[in-house]
């Protein structure tokens, strides 16, 4: 058998093999490539870090464990930086799977910046109906939570006593893995005003470009890279940040090697496959003709 | 009875989507208590729903083990772990060990989920990712223009948007153009443009025809032309 | 929580990630088995964040604590859908399913055609100005969103100028699948990245 039917002919269990080593192995031996920023991430950060001291953020972590690795550390960047910056979280969830991540960040963080429930944040939990719940959100936050996901009333809590709805909010933005950005910007950014970005799972990332070009959302970040991306600009900011724990900080630019290792990987056997591919073709038609 | 079952149904779709359609329009105390109403029984409304999936999935389970069908043993798996996290979710105690009841943070339940739930669903999404690189090799070919584009920009994003894209750009000699310095490889400015440009606008072609076919549906289900929603039966 | 169930708990979920990476090999009673825990697991799960999230705040709080009996209408919807599974009182189920989608419908159609129709219109028309490179991406934009939107319509035969407009079209949404593509690549990886992490971790003992 010559290389071009060997490769085309490629037990896939050696593609298999080489993903797996690719991805053990610079995450045992980092090389620590840097990373760049791109402008989308660049605006949500600067977003956030230009809000005065002491606003109101409102978070919407739309995701599960399936989508854990890419969003989750960027939701322990966000709520790191608002609590850097004294912002007022109002953290929800639209998805069931995401209550317990999402506990598990805020009690973290929160614990870390000496935070408490109640009154520099609050975690309102999950309820079920996407826009039934955003829509809700924008006429009473109380009402459409009357408690909060540890079943505390909310009507009674200083940070609710300032705070109506999302109109008095002054960011929202929405860490998703599936379609919800779209409700975000329809029935609560849009219709109140209030600006907004998304953090999504890079899968989804390239669909919410329309709103990003046309200024309904002020920045995206795609996927794990789009975490690590956040992770660096702040812990270029905020030195606070990179000594905050290896868990907070940096969790998803440990990933970034391995990402560029598998990329560079399957890139070059596409281009490899399509050279042999490409050779059997012309022999083929070759020795058609010579038949 | 078949006004209960066929008309009545059109019924309440026409007066619930038609007062919720022009409450829009006269903002107003009523307006707002209307829409907050409205949308309170809404999320009680779905939350009985999403139940209803589960119910369907667990009356299947019980059938393929009445029934002895291949691999039923495996049933009893499901139904077993689903008794064990609603124990753990409603029994009204603290589990031995555990310093918490319910939902709460150190209880049973949420044990389960941060090492059960958690690492069977995040590992399930993930074994995608050998299949995605066995079938980019053996199956993206740049057999036509269109699947040539579709490859060329795929190959562009997935290199320029990784940390060794950078590498790859900045050490790439440069060019002065209008008194700027570019590089001769520059992902970070390829993928850029794709996504802003090429990608949003067809991405937007693509949504305007979802909103417009998401307005006349909803046209259609208020006048009662579409009424899918009813199920088969009379 | 006790530092012993977390030490046994990550074990369990080290056992768990690797009989379902199992699968990768062929499918196999491992797998078959963690497959099926995990779905009693997350059904039973998506019961209790129902429950607990839904119909106790918004139900039995609210008749308990603000004595809202109004409350008590959408449970009875709420079970009308559950009786969707028993054939002969099924048709109970289009009263919430018509309250809930007729009504939907009339509130989302304004907020669909302000907040993203309009919007998105707008910018795809805007006037032209910022330099030569803007001026040419927002012809390019205003061209690819026809074309896209003629690729689409299918009232009309792929013929003559249509079928060449089309054929526009699909050059663009070529390379927005491509660039979509390279993103879902990504997206898969970093789950497994996500995975393995966990894994050299959890040995690693952090």
């Amino acid at each position: 058998m010559d290389f071009v039917t060997l490769i085309l002919n490629l037990d896939r269990k050696i593609i298999f093999g080489c993903v797996a080593l690719l991805v053990v192995w610079p995450l045992l031996v980092p090389i620590q490539m840097p990373i760049g920023t791109t402008p989308e991430v660049r605006s949500i950060f600067s977003a956030i870090d230009a809000l005065p001291n002491g606003s109101d953020v409102m978070i919407a972590a739309d995701y599960d464990p399936s989508s854990k690795p890419e969003l989750q550390p960027f939701t322990y960047s966000l709520l790191a930086h608002c609590f850097e910056k004294d912002h007022k979280v109002h953290i929800l969830t639209l998805w069931p799977g995401g209550p317990a991540l999402i506990q598990q960040a805020i009690e973290e963080v929160g614990a870390q910046y000496g935070k408490s429930s109640g009154t520099d944040y609050c975690f309102l939990g999950y309820k079920p109906g996407n826009a039934a719940v955003v829509g809700g959100l924008t006429n009473s936050i109380t009402g459409t939570y009357p408690t909060d996901f540890y079943n505390r009333p909310t009507a009674n809590m200083p940070i609710y006593q300032r705070v109506q709805r999302v109109k008095d909010c002054d960011y929202i933005v929405d860490i998703a893995a599936g379609a919800t950005v779209e409700v975000w910007i329809a029935f609560a950014s849009a219709p109140e005003n209030v600006p907004m970005s998304a953090a999504c799972t890079a899968v989804s990332a390239a669909g919410y470009y329309p709103y990003y070009q046309a200024g309904q959302l002020d920045g995206i970040s795609g996927g794990m890279k789009g975490s690590a991306e956040y992770d660096v600009l702040l812990m270029d900011k905020y030195p606070n940040f990179k000594n905050g724990g290896a868990r907070i900080a940096g969790n998803a630019v440990k990933g970034m090697d391995a990402q560029s290792a598998v990329h560079l990987f399957i890139v070059l056997s596409i281009i490899l496959a399509n050279i042999c591919y490409f050779i059997a073709n012309k022999r083929q038609r070759e020795e058609r003709r010579n038949a | 009875m078949i006004f209960l079952k066929r008309q009545l149904p059109i019924i309440i779709a026409f007066v619930a989507g038609i007062m919720m359609w022009i409450r829009y329009y006269i903002p107003s105390e009523v307006s707002t208590n209307l829409e907050d109403g409205y949308l309170e029984w809404v999320r009680i409304i779905v939350g009985f729903a999403a139940i209803l999936g589960i119910l369907s999935l667990l009356q299947h389970h019980m059938l393929k083990i009445r029934m002895k069908r291949p691999g039923f043993a495996f049933s009893y798996v499901t139904i077993a772990a689903f008794a064990l996290m609603m124990f753990a979710g409603f029994a009204p105690f603290n589990f031995p060990g555990f310093a918490e009841k319910n939902m709460e943070t150190g209880s049973l339940f949420n044990w389960l989920y941060e090492f059960t739930f958690i690492p069977m669903q995040a590992t399930m999404f993930s074994v995608l990712a050998f299949f995605i690189a066995s079938a980019a090799f053996r199956a993206f070919r740049a057999r036509s223009m269109e699947a040539t584009l579709l490859l060329v920009a795929a190959i562009i994003m997935m290199v320029g948007r990784v940390p060794i894209g950078d590498l790859i750009s900045n050490a790439t000699p440069t060019f002065m153009m209008f008194g700027n310095e570019y590089h001769f490889i520059d992902f970070e400015e390829w993928t850029g443009w794709l996504l802003n440009v090429p990608n949003a606008a067809a991405k937007r072609g693509i949504l305007l025809g979802v909103y417009l076919s998401q307005i006349a549906i909803s046209i259609r289900i208020i006048f009662g032309i579409e009424r899918t929603y009813m199920g088969g039966g009379d | 929580m006790i530092p012993v169930g977390e030490v046994i708990g990550t074990w369990i979920a080290v056992g768990l990630t690797l009989m379902m990476f199992s699968f990768i090999y062929k499918d196999n009673p491992a797998f078959k088995f963690g497959e099926h825990l995990y779905l009693g697991i997350s059904v039973g799960y998506y019961v209790n964040i129902q429950y607990w999230s839904t119909i106790y705040p918004l139900v039995f709080q609210q008749m308990q604590q603000n004595h809202n009996y109004w409350v008590l209408i959408p449970t009875l919807l709420g079970i009308f859908i559950l009786l969707r599974i028993i054939p002969s009182l099924s048709w109970l189920s289009r009263m919430s399913f018509a309250l809930y989608i007729g009504g939907f419908a009339g509130y989302s159609l304004p907020l669909i055609v302000h907040s993203l129709l309009l919007p998105q219109l707008s910018q795809t028309l805007q006037p032209y100005g910022g330099g030569v490179g803007p001026v040419i991406n927002q012809i390019i934009i205003l061209l690819a969103v026809f074309s896209t939107l003629i690729y689409f319509f299918f009232s009309l035969e792929h013929r003559k100028t249509v079928g060449v407009i089309s054929r526009v079209g699909i050059v663009f949404i070529m390379v927005s699948f491509g660039a979509s593509f390279g993103y879902t690549v990504m997206a898969r990886i970093s789950l497994l990245i996500g995975r393995f992490q966990f894994i050299i971790d959890s040995f690693r003992g952090q």
